[in-house]
């Protein structure tokens, strides 16, 4: 017990502590506050999509329905995240083999190791719940005792998706390694789960009919195969004691099983996934020259592509970019548009140019790209490449990541709204994001420059959790979303909303441009690991 | 090639090198020796352009390392004492862009790396990913990485640290043909017998100052390097 305890302190210490950075109050405080509005505003944005559903349910009647729906969201939420999360705690980790030679049994290293995983599960989890339950609220008279059944509920909730997505990232990791483009591989298989996360969230409004229409019936038919989810509703939302204490169980339970069979499996796989085995390419060897800008290009790209993290934290949004004009063009406004309503036209065109430019703001590789040279900075540092060289070849890789997601978008928003974009529209579709992406990747860079953190233990706690990617992300959601509303609200001008649009881009870019111009190499050559 | 004067360079309250002055010249290999913390890594990463400095000057075969670090950084091969190399590479493929840095032709490169690679025993695992690579290996991958744009100073930070005898004796011989040609090595090590066979000036630093030297013969006189250092560590 004394080992499991501190190595759960060694675990919090080091995520905090690489969080808010090494004594430095300042840092940690701009951190804390940047997290904490960064996830308000993810509580917000659940929260309206959760209300639309509480709205459609309260018309029938069956508000605590929208308890059913929370938890499967959840469910898929925390499931999907810890699947591709704790694969980096648990395994190939580089605290893996100081371990393993200390007199400390595998099931305490496996149960501190849980508990950082826990964490993040609990974050996820509470991402989706708490504004659940604020919009089961809304529509249903405020109970206490009904409050403490979901806080109740909500302690339990992601031990289930957490065991399973625990032992689902342990096969894809298994299998993966052992085949050759074993990275390529895990990005795709996760953009895939990430599709299909998508097509779940499209389909709700017929599957919210279905469980209305079918009630109880649907439910208890489908209990056989999302059990846990079936039976929080009914303990927690129905108030059922017997659920709710079968659904503790199954939590505890589960997770019990999840923790035995890492803990015998543990220094196996870990074993068997360290074992490099160095793959001999046929063929011989290439000594092609390039250009410098060439040269640092091609390691910006290996180094991108070989850390699936990295790519899954940046490129999600270029997938919804891709998915969203058929969301908007049949979910939100299908039928609509059949019906020739002119007055959408405003509405669907400000819509998409903000989404776009929110997708491609949240893709922003050069926030994390100074950081993610680690302990290479030092050998960076030391060859003659200059500094405003380095700028350039990242925020060029950034560009030229996202310009191919905002051409099959455009092209995809002009065919499925052929109708609505006029030739000027048609132009905005592709002028604007790209002018947003040429911004924010040297924003991103400066921000980076600014604040770069290099001590890190695993790639996560670069790409997921560094205070620059919390500040470039945000300022990248609140610079679209914020016009946007505004836009909607003021009946704005299509054309006057495009020119502020790109104003506001072309003042961001210029600024970080010249900063960068005049302070890049100073902070360049101060960086240090 | 090499002149240090005045270095001085601190770290927040704490003085890591004090007002060092020191000269490599070309053909000369020189060994810097002190304690843990002496100063040594601080004294070599300001000399390659990595870290910036509070005082002093470093000039590079005439160029001054905080005036125009860019220019001063073509003349310098830096090896850190813990090889953290790009393990998304293969070690072509690193090598590969360390000589398109250089500006280093195909031709030449690809001599290089062949003739050092086999010499280094390490040609043969050039196109597996550095990823798999030993401690050893990435150190033996770092020296041929130097070798492929031969820059006329070599600054090395305890270079023999996880290679094998063989590899070791031969990266001897290849430190003293570079010198031969007409470059010049400083280099930080621990192994003092190494140093007294090998090289033929030494400095010793202790405490972010320099304590002595000159000419390995005459800085340590008929006591061995081993006895010199001890006795300069124990006094004031």
């Amino acid at each position: 017990m004394r080992n499991v305890l501190n190595l759960i302190k060694i675990n919090f210490v080091s995520i905090f502590k690489g969080m808010f950075g090494f004594n430095k109050k300042r840092k940690g405080a701009s951190f804390l506050a940047t997290a904490i509005i960064f996830l308000a505003l993810l509580y917000f944005a659940f929260g309206s999509i959760m209300n639309t559903f509480g709205e459609l349910l309260n018309e029938f009647g069956r508000v605590e329905y929208i308890i059913f729906i929370g938890s499967l969201f959840s469910f898929v939420f925390v499931l999907f995240f810890i699947t591709y999360e704790a694969q980096s705690y648990f395994f190939k980790t580089k605290d893996f083999e100081l371990l393993s030679s200390l007199p400390i049994k595998n099931h305490e290293i496996v149960i501190a190791k849980y508990s950082s995983v826990l964490l993040s599960a609990y974050l996820y989890s509470s991402i989706i719940l708490f504004p659940t339950f604020v919009v089961y609220f809304m529509y249903a008279p405020f109970n206490f005792g009904t409050l403490l059944l979901f806080i109740l509920g909500f302690i339990f909730a992601p031990l289930v998706p957490m065991a399973l997505g625990t032992v689902l990232g342990l096969v894809i990791s298994l299998i993966t390694s052992k085949l050759k483009h074993s990275n390529i591989i895990s990005i795709i298989l996760f953009m895939l789960l990430l599709v299909a996360y998508f097509v779940l969230y499209y389909q709700m409004d017929s599957f919210i009919n279905l469980v209305v229409q079918s009630g109880d019936s649907f439910l208890g038919g489908m209990q056989y195969y999302l059990p846990s989810i079936v039976w929080f509703y009914t303990g927690f939302a129905l108030g059922d004691i017997l659920y709710i204490f079968l659904f503790i169980i199954l939590g505890l339970v589960v997770t019990a099983l999840s923790v035995v069979m890492l803990s015998l499996l543990y220094k196996k796989i870990n074993f068997n996934l360290l074992k490099k085995v160095a793959v001999k390419s046929k063929g011989e060897l290439k000594f092609n020259k390039k250009s410098q800008v060439g040269s640092f290009l091609k390691l910006e790209a290996k180094r991108y592509f070989g850390y699936p993290a990295y790519v899954l934290n940046t490129a999600f949004s270029l997938i919804f970019m891709i998915l969203f004009p058929f969301l908007i063009r049949y979910g939100m406004f299908g039928g609509i548009l059949e019906a020739g309503e002119e007055a959408l036209i405003p509405i669907i065109s400000i819509i998409t140019i903000s989404l776009n430019v929110m997708f491609v703001c949240m893709c922003v590789t050069t926030s994390s790209s100074i950081s993610i040279e680690g302990k290479q900075i030092t050998i960076l540092k030391s060859l003659p490449l200059k500094a405003s060289k380095i700028f350039f070849t990242k925020t060029l890789f950034n560009n030229l990541l996202v310009l191919p997601f905002i051409l099959i978008s455009g092209i995809i928003n002009i065919i499925l709204f052929y109708n609505i974009f006029n030739v000027f529209l048609c132009i905005m579709i592709f002028l604007v994001p790209t002018i947003a992406i040429i911004s924010f990747s040297t924003f991103g860079l400066l921000i980076n420059l600014l604040l770069p953190k290099f001590n890190f233990d695993n790639i996560n706690q670069v790409v997921k959790q560094s205070l620059s990617l919390f500040i470039v992300l945000m300022s990248g959601i609140l610079i679209s979303v914020i016009p946007m509303v505004i836009g909607l609200m003021t009946n704005i001008n299509i054309y006057l909303y495009s020119a502020i649009l790109i104003s506001i881009y072309l003042i961001i870019f210029l600024v970080s441009f010249i900063i960068l111009k005049i302070k890049g190499d100073s902070l360049y050559y101060k960086l240090k690991v | 090639m090499l002149e240090v004067k005045n270095l001085t360079k601190r770290y927040g309250s704490k003085l890591a090198v004090s007002d060092v002055s020191l000269k490599v010249e070309a053909g000369q290999i020189t060994a810097f020796i002190g304690h843990n913390g002496a100063g040594k890594t601080t004294t070599l990463k300001a000399i390659a352009g990595i870290i910036d400095f509070d005082e002093g000057e470093i000039y590079v075969d005439g160029k001054s390392v905080r005036e125009n670090s860019y220019k001063a950084k073509f003349d310098i091969g830096y090896l850190p004492d813990n090889p953290d190399l790009y393990e998304t590479l293969k070690g072509i493929e690193y090598l590969n862009f360390i000589a398109d840095v250089f500006y280093v032709d195909e031709t030449v490169r690809k001599e290089r790396i062949e003739t050092y690679g086999r010499r280094l025993q390490i040609f043969s695992d050039l196109n597996s990913p550095i990823s798999t690579y030993s401690h050893g290996m990435k150190q033996k991958l770092a020296i041929l990485s130097l070798l492929v744009h031969k820059p006329k100073l070599y600054l090395f930070d305890e270079p023999f640290v996880g290679l094998d005898p063989v590899t070791s004796h031969e990266f001897k011989e290849i430190m003293k043909e570079v010198c031969l040609e007409g470059s010049a090595i400083l280099f930080s090590t621990h192994v003092l017998e190494v140093a007294e066979k090998l090289c033929t000036h030494v400095i010793i630093i202790k405490n972010g100052k320099i304590m002595g030297q000159g000419e390995m013969k005459k800085v340590k006189g008929n006591k061995s390097l081993e006895s010199l250092f001890l006795e300069l560590e124990k006094s004031e």
